[in-house]
């Protein structure tokens, strides 16, 4: 069941800690078997079922067994196209890198997001190596569905990408399905949309950037002189990347959302506790122009 | 005689031009038919024409292929017959010389049956009867040898070679010298041919599609055994399907990745198979594999664990690029170079030409030197331009618009000053792509223009070029946290509008 998003922003951070112990058993028992019809198997952690962390505290606590599940299928949806494709090449990255195969199946469809192509030099920054990528560029839904399945059949690829505008339940349960059986997982990255149909992806999320505060004033920096001797105002340099990342669907799970910070020299990201009035943190060494 | 002649005689004579050039198409069809007789087939180009009475000829080089239809007699008899049954009359004959076989053909008085075989070793009896025509000459030739009462081959053989060239020029003695087998005659096929071939012929036609892809599977076996034996691996196959009415369907894939896998060689053509029109059903498939490699099988044995990793992902390629298109499934590589747009390169996955290693451009140092710059995740495939208000002379902007959404910029990196490649003459640039063999050519030049006038300053529309072409990047993000890379074309000039673009976006 989708969840509004309104009702998932309003929530309180961090979200609500659910008390497992304390559950009457029968509670326990009901939700194992809910678990079961939804294709995980009984409990994730009586399945002992692979996921990957990401190591955050926060997001890894609040993920049922403890991260992004292993072969299963999550949504992205891109509220900002380069955010989204940056969380995707994130969660891409770190499961090639575990992997022994290093090999990523995206499939590539520049007018789903239309926010141009990917770009190969920018994946070293996510621990992707452009060399093993599968790049399938198509121009309908269908074909990239159908690659994507292909490819979760594999179980030499690391992770399975795909740019996707319409997709059927059937088509999400199809692919949802081979991924449990190769244990593959499948990334889907898709353009905004209002009302998303159901799907059968075990997380869906939704990637935006966040919006600055309200300055005071523009004097806020110091003012410099050029050589002809105008006055300007230099915009301050560009800090960590923040990404409002809202998971609006969890199986075995409930929605919250995150501010992440994502440090694209380190590869790094954490959960941003303050995001009002912080001061930007520069990043050293960056270009001397 | 003319046709008015031939007219008079006979009034209800139907006649029709001359056409060579479909006789020609119809031969070559004909050829390509026969390949499910052996794989070396060729129309005879040579001998064809008006010159020799407007019979047309077709190799077939049969070594090795006879005992596959019950010796040399059964194969003869089912090329005649079939040919017949596409609607040709035709006649055949087996030598051991191309010569000997083409004059055989047309100079044999055929009765019953419409071949002839003249067995091993009995060439220069069987020809010498033949009349001189029989060596493929021309006619004032073939008249002028009538008129010293050379009528028959066997009238030439005992001349000396060297009376025959001064009297009509080399090309009896060497027609003779083809014919006998003293001289080599080679034949082009019509087809890429290669050893690394299976065929199989069904007794009647088959239609079925199961038992199709059964036929191929069985063929995709027999292939990989001869593979192997070589220590080769396909990289490029062709299925030929023979239909009854004399029409071929050829079918084409390649793999990504050198293999003699019987399931995988298999499995690139049974997906195909349905777009194949079985109407009147297939009577014979040949499977070749036209572009091979080199695969040792102690590649296999070797860290098997990297080797299947690579395998199992080169089938996917294949299979993603049989449905899908080859052009669309691609790999990317890293380049040499500090312009954007050249920085990678996409090659067909399924053309790749060996495994590639790790992570080859680690060790490069510009490369790496570049790459630690902030590149954004998406690039446009092309800049786009957009309105930007920017303090001069170079500092980002503090807006833009693009794509009817106004941008306010918060934060701002850079500039990363990208200049094109100095050697290109400025003509390298980023928007005019040249091919690599047009970057060469430019080099090329460039270095003759300054070494003859101006060596040692910069080549003639240098400085104002690169200038106007130099890009100022930066790495901006707006009110709302989105990230874009976006630059500035050229060198800040009184007076003049910088042209601002957005190329990327960031995570």
């Amino acid at each position: 069941m989708p969840r509004l998003s309104g009702s998932a922003r309003n929530r309180p951070l961090p979200p609500l800690k659910r008390g497992t112990g304390r559950s009457p058993a029968g509670l326990e028992g009901l939700k194992a078997q809910i678990r079961e019809l939804e294709g995980f198997g009984g409990t994730l952690a009586e399945a002992k079922r692979p996921v990957l962390p990401f190591g955050v505290a926060e997001i890894d606590g609040h993920l049922p067994g403890g991260g992004l599940a292993r072969g299963a299928l999550h949504e992205i949806f891109a509220a900002d196209a380069g955010i989204a494709t940056a969380f995707c090449a994130l969660l891409a990255g770190r499961l090639a890198s575990d992997d022994g195969s290093h090999s990523i199946l995206w499939c590539e469809r520049p007018w789903a997001l239309d926010a141009g192509t990917l770009y190969g030099p920018a994946l070293l920054q996510f621990g992707i190596d452009p060399a093993r990528v599968i790049l399938v560029r198509t121009r309908r839904d269908s074909d990239a569905l159908w690659a994507m399945e292909e490819g979760l059949h594999c179980s030499r690829l690391a992770a399975v990408v795909g740019e996707i505008t319409n997709m059927s339940l059937t088509d999400s349960r199809r692919l949802q399905l081979a991924a449990e059986q190769t244990g593959v997982t499948a990334l889907m990255l898709r353009p905004k949309t209002e009302r998303p149909a159901p799907s059968a992806a075990a997380t869906r999320w939704r990637l935006d950037a966040v919006e600055h505060a309200e300055k005071a004033g523009p004097g806020r920096n110091p003012a410099q002189a050029n050589d002809n001797g105008t006055i300007f105002q230099a915009p301050p340099g560009l800090h960590t990347a923040r990404w409002h990342a809202e998971l609006f669907r969890c199986r075995g799970g409930t929605s919250a959302n995150w501010m992440m910070e994502w440090n694209d020299e380190t590869g790094n990201f954490s959960v941003a506790a303050e995001i009002c009035d912080r001061p930007p943190v520069p990043s050293a060494a960056r270009l001397a122009g | 005689m003319t046709l008015a002649d031939a007219r008079a005689i006979l009034p209800e004579l139907r006649t029709s031009e001359a056409d060579p050039e479909a006789d020609n198409r119809a031969l070559t069809r004909i050829a390509d038919w026969c390949g499910r007789f052996s794989p070396w087939t060729a129309p005879d180009e040579d001998g064809a024409g008006a010159a020799f009475g407007g019979a047309g000829s077709i190799w077939l080089d049969v070594t090795g292929c006879a005992h596959l239809f019950g010796g040399e007699d059964a194969l003869m008899r089912e090329i005649t017959n079939r040919l017949a049954g596409i609607g040709f009359t035709a006649y055949a004959a087996l030598a051991d010389t191309p010569g000997a076989a083409w004059a055989a053909a047309r100079h044999t008085a055929y009765k019953r049956k419409h071949w002839t075989i003249i067995r091993k070793g009995q060439v220069r009896d069987a020809i010498a009867a033949m009349p001189v025509a029989g060596l493929r000459l021309a006619p004032a030739t073939v008249a002028g040898l009538q008129g010293v009462g050379l009528r028959r081959i066997g009238d030439l053989m005992p001349l000396p070679r060297t009376a025959l060239v001064d009297r009509f020029g080399s090309e009896v003695a060497d027609r003779l010298d083809q014919a006998l087998g003293d001289r080599p005659e080679p034949v082009s096929p019509v087809a890429l041919s290669t050893p690394w071939h299976a065929r199989r012929a069904f007794a009647d036609p088959i239609g079925r599609a199961e038992d199709i892809a059964e036929a191929v599977r069985g063929l995709a076996r027999e292939l990989a055994d001869t593979l192997e034996a070589d220590g080769l691996g396909a990289r490029r196959l062709t299925l030929a399907l023979y239909h009854p009415d004399g029409t071929i369907a050829r079918l084409e894939a390649g793999t990504s990745r050198a293999s003699r896998s019987a399931t995988h060689l298999a499995r690139l053509f049974t997906a195909k198979l349905d777009r194949i029109e079985a109407a009147f059903g297939i009577d014979a498939i040949a499977l070749t594999a036209t572009v091979s490699e080199k695969l040792s099988p102690a590649q296999a044995a070797l860290d098997r664990r990297h080797d299947h990793d690579e395998a199992g992902v080169a089938e996917l390629a294949d299979k993603l690029s049989i449905r899908l298109g080859g052009e669309n499934v691609m790999q990317m590589t890293l380049q040499e170079s500090h312009i954007p747009e050249r920085a990678i390169a996409t090659s067909l996955a399924t053309a790749r030409t060996r495994p590639v290693p790790a992570a080859p451009w680690r060790s490069g140092s510009s490369l790496q030197r570049s790459l630690s710059r902030p590149r954004p995740l998406r690039l446009l495939s092309r800049p786009e331009e957009v309105e930007a208000v920017a303090p001069v002379p170079d500092d980002p902007p503090v807006m833009f618009r693009w794509r009817k959404q106004v941008f306010r910029i918060e934060h701002a990196d850079g500039p990363e000053r990208i200049a094109p490649e100095w050697w290109n003459d400025g003509l390298g640039l980023l928007e005019t792509e040249l091919a690599d063999d047009d970057v060469g050519r430019e080099d090329g030049t460039g270095e003759d223009g300054t070494g003859e006038d101006s060596a040692g300053t910069a080549p003639g529309p240098g400085p104002s070029s690169i200038q106007d072409s130099i890009r100022d990047y930066y790495r901006v993000e707006d009110r709302r946290g989105r990230r874009f890379w976006v630059y500035r074309e050229g060198i800040y000039s009184p007076g003049a509008q910088p042209h601002w673009y957005v190329h990327g976006v960031f995570g």
